[in-house]
């Protein structure tokens, strides 16, 4: 027998055993609920992996150069290796294109290697470390292989053939065995069957999907996500896809803080917990343990004392309740993934079962959840104080009678004397450019965001339902609100429920009107250094990061970016309840960010939310001064009468 | 040997004060959730009763903390719960129950009248409560930090103080799969409670203000009042007939024209 029949009978081997592997990992995806999906989703890979993914790992150019030589020539070489070896061609002409792709593969691995030698702490070690290694015994041993035959010698030829089989196993046992390979088949079916397919369409895909909460459905008196086969099945794929590179651990702003949580490894976790089956296995061993995590702990909480199987309960076995409150839900994390995986889905599933089933929320989260189902507001306010800023600005109240061109909506920040005083700065703008416009008065009830962030999906409804019928009962044509979180929840969330309205942020409308010359601005007499802080309901959840910049370059003033801004945003701390569930860390986000505006010299930091001026502003000590962008605007207009 | 088999946890329809919205009455929510905490550990069965309108959305707030099943007498408004209440406690080992209601009469009476009916003994205030042998233990609170332990045989009435320390847990599943029950007992009123049918019941516009004497006193005398529980001063009268006593109080608030009438 020769080499080259033994590498035909290697080639067939590895990819009989990579099946073998699909189909075995594939049977772990399938305990999980059932998905909508389309096969023919499966064409649409490429595209997904060289436009949407690309994009997401081209913000680190060495690391995609990399890949792209490293993935790159090993897809080559085992596309070249099915043809030539696979179907027993042999051609001579063939080898050379093999060696060139293998030489490609090489250079890459080298990066590799030399990232591998100063990987910085975000990214995991264990198996991920002697990948270098096996993938260079790959593209050693074909290259080598690969070589005209009357180069070889018998020696030689044999050690290249021990590489490329060592090599090889990395590949083909990758996906059965759950190593750091498996990625590659993850990853890709991932693309195929992602929980979010409208991400592919150019379009975010923030919104939350609802559950049903009638008993009918439910299955054991559960709500949301309590054990590993809760999740969907192409949920649980989506967590096989991670590479551990620790880009959401990096962009974790909790993590930052030093809480307990680090996105990349409640991934892990959940991969923990579904790989492995307590019923199936003859020992009592085969609870899965964190152990073999080797990356960053959740801050405060040490490896390896962490547990789960696909049909035990998640909380507080495998994940502590802590690690899941501390989520801002701000999606820094799901931004920065390469695989985009999505963790927020994952975090806001598991805490409806906190919260849904077995009512355990931390902090003052269950007052917030009381105050929301009593009161219709967060802070367990009367209804009609809501608007008390206003009752000297002469603006009109909507009612089912009274038509209007823009309905605004104050949200919860209206009832806090801070914020009113952008409200009031946002009533004065849209006077100025004589807007028709009406408050919502004592109709407005809270959106529900803040339940749906904890996880109470039943409140959230019942507050989506009653406010869906009270704005479908009056006569309104855009709806206006300074605050992000209620911009989210009517525009994206309240879809699923009926409810479709061309929701604007206060930014948004302002550049709309100051564009068409409807709003007059003037110039800013704002001499101090300013940033923008992009809060994370407007820039990553709803696309809107020019808007505001645009707005403060027309009234003159110089906008100087932060260390993260835009899409890629540090968050403020004040989203997904984290202020109300209040799990300790060692420091606060909002000191981090404030850290941000300090380091480039900021004296003001301009805001468009409620929530991060609140926690921008609690900030102690000496710090920049919070204004909205309102504020900044408004203050012109006194300027010019 | 446990003594106790049936905890009984008596549950009244609350009320927002702001928004006027029905809700569980967080007091009965901490001795119901006290009641079942000490069945579970003594394995005793738990009952929430409660005498009113079944349909009241306030009761299923009950059920998402954890009531399981709430037995409903069904009565008018003008009925005296006291006595319909006292029919069906019977069985009851152990009756639990808030210190006071938000809606209706609110007086606070509703153990003591009980406790008279059916003739067992009250404790009021109650922060805790422990199983002995044949009897249980009550702390109990009292003013200014100070607490004591009573014992008490069963049957017994006990009411939970409002700063009790029991966490409550609102689960949504547990509210849908619970079950209100309407008793169907045949129940007929010995007497009715006044005037209860022409109250017109409205959600509070303010606060009540407290009356308080002005107090002339420094930081460290105020402090001190504070802290210990020697008498800020006033009487203690302890001799007359309820007339006497009470124009010792009205003498108080219009001596600190509190009132001006």
């Amino acid at each position: 027998m020769s080499i080259q029949h033994l590498i035909t009978l290697l080639f067939w081997l590895a990819t009989a055993t990579l099946l073998a592997g699909l189909w075995r990992r594939s049977q772990l995806w399938r305990q999980g609920q059932s998905a909508d999906f389309s096969w023919i989703n499966l064409l649409a890979i490429p595209k997904r992996y060289f436009v949407d993914l690309h994009h997401v790992v081209s913000r680190e150019p060495f690391i995609a150069r990399t890949h792209v030589a490293t993935a790159g020539g090993a897809v080559a070489a085992l596309i070249l290796v099915a043809i030539n070896y696979g179907l027993m061609l042999y051609w001579n002409v063939l080898n050379w294109a093999i060696l060139i792709a293998t030489a490609i593969m090489l250079v890459g691995v080298f990066f590799v290697w030399l990232r591998r030698r100063n990987a910085p702490s975000r990214l995991s070690r264990g198996a991920w470390s002697r990948l270098p290694y096996s993938l260079a015994a790959f593209a050693i041993g074909l290259l080598v292989l690969s070589l005209p035959v009357s180069v070889l010698a018998g020696s030689v030829a044999v050690l290249a053939l021990i590489l490329l089989m060592a090599g090889s196993a990395e590949l083909a046992l990758g996906i059965g065995l759950g190593g750091p390979m498996k990625h590659a088949i993850a990853g890709l079916l991932h693309l195929a069957f992602h929980p979010r397919q409208q991400r592919f369409n150019g379009k975010l895909s923030t919104a939350l999907k609802p559950i049903a909460l009638d008993v009918i459905t439910l299955e054991n008196q559960e709500f949301g996500i309590s054990k590993p086969s809760d999740f969907k099945w192409n949920q649980l794929l989506g967590f096989d896809a991670c590479v551990q590179c620790g880009k959401c651990e990096a962009a974790c702003p909790a993590f930052a803080a030093g809480q307990p949580l680090n996105p990349k490894k409640l991934i892990q976790d959940l991969v923990v917990g579904f790989s492995h089956d307590e019923k199936s296995s003859h020992d009592k061993n085969s609870k899965g343990t964190d152990a073999k995590f080797a990356g960053s702990p959740y801050p405060g909480m040490p490896i390896g004392e962490h547990s789960g199987s696909i049909h035990a309960p998640i909380v507080p076995s495998l994940i502590e309740a802590e690690t899941l409150w501390s989520c801002t839900t701000c999606r820094a994390c799901v931004q920065e993934c390469p695989m985009l995986i999505e963790h927020v889905d994952a975090i806001v599933g598991l805490r409806r079962n906190l919260t849904l089933t077995k009512g355990e929320l931390p902090g003052s989260a269950p007052q917030t959840l009381e105050n929301l189902r009593q009161t219709a507001t967060v802070g367990g306010f009367d209804r009609k104080a809501r608007y008390y800023w206003a009752v000297d600005l002469n603006v009109k109240t909507i009612a089912p009678n009274i038509p209007v061109d823009i309905l605004l909506i104050a949200g919860e920040g209206a009832f806090d004397m801070r914020y009113q005083r952008t409200l009031r700065a946002l009533v004065k703008l849209l006077k100025a450019a004589k807007v028709d416009f009406a408050l919502m008065g004592e109709y407005e009830r809270d959106t529900g965001d803040t339940a749906r962030r904890l996880g109470d999906e039943a409140t959230f409804q019942k507050l989506a339902k009653l406010n869906i019928e009270t704005l479908n009962s009056l006569s309104f044509k855009r709806i206006v609100t300074a605050d992000p979180h209620v911009l989210h929840s009517l525009k994206n969330e309240y879809a699923a429920f009926g409810g479709n309205y061309e929701v604007l942020h206060h930014s948004t409308l302002l550049a709309q009107l100051a564009a068409s010359g409807q709003l007059k601005l003037g110039k800013s007499d704002e001499t101090r250094k300013l940033t923008y802080h992009d809060p994370c309901y407007l820039g990553r959840y709803n696309g809107e990061t020019e808007s505001p910049r645009a707005l403060l370059k027309s009234i003159g003033i110089q906008v100087n970016e932060m260390e993260r801004s835009g899409m890629r945003g540090r968050c403020c701390g004040g989203g997904g309840g984290a202020p109300l569930t209040d799990i300790p860390g060692k420091q606060r986000i909002p000191d981090i960010r404030i850290a941000d505006a300090r380091t480039i010299g900021a004296e003001v930091v301009a805001v468009g939310c409620p929530q991060c001026t609140a926690m921008l502003e609690g900030v102690v000590g000496n710090r920049p001064e919070i204004l909205d962008i309102a504020q900044l605007l408004a203050s012109t207009l006194e300027l010019e009468s | 040997m446990n003594i106790i088999k049936h905890i009984t946890t008596l549950v009244s329809a609350g009320r927002h004060p702001v928004s006027g919205e029905p809700r569980h009455c967080h007091n009965d929510s901490l001795a119901m959730t006290i009641g079942l905490d000490m069945a579970k550990s003594i394995s005793a069965k738990h009952h929430v009763l409660h005498a009113g309108n079944p349909d009241n959305k306030a009761l299923s707030e009950y059920l998402a903390l954890g009531a399981g099943q709430i037995d409903v007498i069904p009565i008018s408004d003008d009925t005296d719960v006291v006595d319909c209440l006292a029919t069906q406690l019977n069985h009851a080992d152990l009756i639990l129950t808030g210190s006071r209601a938000e809606s209706g009469e609110d007086s606070s009476l509703l153990p003591y009248l009980l406790a008279e009916k059916i003739g067992i003994p009250l404790v009021v205030n109650a922060l805790a409560i422990k199983v002995k042998a044949n009897t249980i233990e009550v702390l109990q609170f009292l003013p200014k930090g100070k607490r004591r332990h009573v014992t008490v045989k069963l049957p017994a009435i006990i009411a939970i103080h409002p700063l009790a320390p029991a966490s409550l847990k609102f689960s949504y599943a547990r509210q849908i799969s619970g079950a209100i029950k309407t008793l169907l007992v045949p129940y007929t009123s010995t007497s009715t409670s006044v005037h209860k049918t022409q109250w017109q019941t409205l959600a509070s516009i303010r606060k009540p203000i407290k009356l308080k004497a002005p107090e002339n006193k420094s930081g460290h005398d105020r402090m001190m009042s504070a802290i210990s529980s020697e008498s800020k001063g006033g009487a203690v009268v302890n001799n007359g007939n309820s007339v006497e006593k009470a124009q010792v109080i009205l003498g108080y608030l219009r001596e600190h024209r509190l009132i001006n009438f």
